[in-house]
């Protein structure tokens, strides 16, 4: 059976996976986000990393994101896109308008992923914490005519992540700092991967502008052999490196809404424009 | 106050939601892909033969593409340069006359196409062996040399062994086609089954040696095309 996944959005949507950076929830306490995550991409990095077109793809995901202090020490993390829309554009002939190959579009839920995240060091200059990711795969990887529409890469992954983070007093503010690597043991012949990222963000009045650099390396010991009905993984070995500058507004300590864009500098085998996404948020 | 604070808080939350819900059912429509798949009109000649022999008698049969290499119906009228050596019928029947060589044309509506044919005392010679060089037209490496061979009972295409391209593509199929830019109309071989060397792919009993000028590689996933060849 073909297996083909498109990556940018399976490596994207977890983006938003550890917002606490080295930061454990109070007990108690917990972070909500509903949120609309959106690429719309004609082109793509290919396994030279360099940019060749490709049909027109789409992928919309409307997901809850929560966050849960069960101590001081252990947060609970779940991920759910609770609806997720993957499509390819109707192909028209320039020469006489009709349609060459028609688009189509699956609904379907996206995968879960479920974190428990613990507090190494905490109440420090520098705190430290690890989580551990469960990549559950409720999505549908083999949609569409072709098996080529998907919301789920099929597989199911489980991966470590090690948060190191520091918050420091400049002026009237707090600026804060985290960095993360993670370990991604991927099954159903994927590919494992590394991942790492840099944070950065501020809070001023009611406005937060933090900035992630986030990439991934594939340790390419997966499957990438074609098979009988001649093809591979795709994205499978997918890299990237993206910026994902982002801007939230408070309403009150309780509620905000924040924007997200998510700008790929480079990568291997993903999708090339820029994702999007807009969600609202509640610390309740 | 409270009670007032939190009504505001569900006043902007329902306006949020509203929001979102909006922008994503604006961003979820199927749109559209516009290809540019402009070729030239033509008519092709199936099965031309390099030698008749004088007596023997041979069906030529011609199709016609339109803008798109789609076939489209229309008359095809056929002709004879020398009808002392090759007649040819109404209906692109010919028949070896005497020795020589002819030029034997089929034309409708301005356009049309030749071959040379020699008419001699040799046995008639039916061609059954096209060659491609195939070549990347994206990022990916591709390339070989593809032949296609039309027998009767064992029409195949074979990719030899100088084929190579990449393990990274995913649904990468060869076709046969008139139109390289596209796979409208075009006869879907089957997927790639190996990323390099020698391998071979059936073609229908339907067609015939100038059926089809060009082998198109297309990665289905990316609707897009990788490579092609035209046939010589």
């Amino acid at each position: 059976m073909k297996r083909m996944i498109f990556g940018l959005l399976f490596i994207l949507i977890s983006a938003p996976a550890f917002p606490g950076g080295g930061w454990t929830k109070e007990k108690g306490t917990g972070f909500y986000k509903i949120g609309q995550w959106w690429i719309i991409s004609d082109e793509h990095f290919t396994s030279s990393g360099e940019i060749d077109p490709n049909g027109t793809r789409g992928t919309f995901l409307t997901s809850i994101y929560g966050e849960y202090g069960f101590s001081d020490r252990i947060t609970g993390i779940v991920y759910f896109p609770f609806f997720a829309r993957s499509l390819v554009y109707d192909q028209i002939s320039d020469t006489n308008g009709s349609v060459i190959i028609p688009g189509e579009a699956i609904n379907s839920v996206g995968d879960l992923d479920i974190s428990i995240k613990y507090g190494l060091i905490q109440n420090k200059p520098f705190v430290v914490s690890a989580t551990l990711t469960l990549g559950i795969p409720t999505g549908n990887d083999r949609g569409g005519s072709d098996g080529s529409l998907q919301t789920g890469d099929g597989e199911f992954n489980q991966m470590l992540t090690l948060d190191v983070s520091r918050s420091i007093k400049w002026g009237e503010t707090y600026p804060y700092f985290s960095i993360y690597s993670a370990f991604n043991n991927r099954t159903n012949g994927f590919s494992d991967e590394f991942r790492y990222g840099f944070e950065a963000g501020i809070t001023k009045g009611k406005f937060t502008f933090l900035t992630r650099l986030q990439g991934i390396s594939s340790f390419k010991n997966g499957d990438t052999s074609f098979n009988s009905s001649g093809t591979s993984i795709f994205g499978n070995n997918a890299e990237y490196f993206l910026i994902s500058p982002e801007l939230a507004y408070s309403f009150s300590n309780k509620m905000g809404v924040s924007a997200t864009f998510f700008h790929p500098i480079s990568g291997k085998l993903i999708f090339s424009k820029p994702a999007y996404s807009f969600g609202v948020f509640f610390n309740l | 106050m409270g009670t007032i604070s939190t009504n505001i808080m569900n006043s902007k939350s329902i306006k949020l939601m509203y929001l979102l819900g909006n922008m994503f059912l604006l961003t979820g429509c199927i749109g559209e892909d516009i290809i540019s798949d402009f070729v030239e009109p033509q008519i092709i000649i199936e099965n031309p033969i390099v030698n008749l022999k004088v007596g023997d008698m041979y069906q030529l049969n011609a199709i016609l593409l339109d803008d798109t290499g789609k076939p489209t119906s229309g008359e095809v009228f056929w002709n004879s340069s020398d009808e002392e050596i090759m007649t040819v019928s109404e209906n692109g029947l010919l028949e070896g006359i005497s020795e020589g060589v002819v030029t034997i044309t089929a034309n409708s509506d301005q356009i049309q196409s030749s071959i040379e044919i020699m008419v001699s005392l040799e046995e008639t010679v039916e061609m059954n062996q096209r060659i491609a060089e195939v070549r990347t037209t994206s990022s990916y490496p591709l390339s070989g040399t593809a032949v296609l061979h039309i027998e009767s009972g064992n029409s195949r295409l074979e990719l030899l062994e100088d084929f190579q391209t990449t393990s990274a593509l995913p649904g990468l199929y060869i076709y046969l086609t008139n139109n390289p830019n596209t796979i409208d109309n075009a006869l879907e071989l089957g997927p790639v089954v190996d990323f390099s060397g020698a391998q071979s792919y059936a073609v229908s009993a339907e067609v015939e040696l100038f059926t089809y000028n060009y082998v198109l590689f297309y990665c289905k996933p990316f609707v897009v095309k990788v490579g092609d060849g035209e046939l010589k």
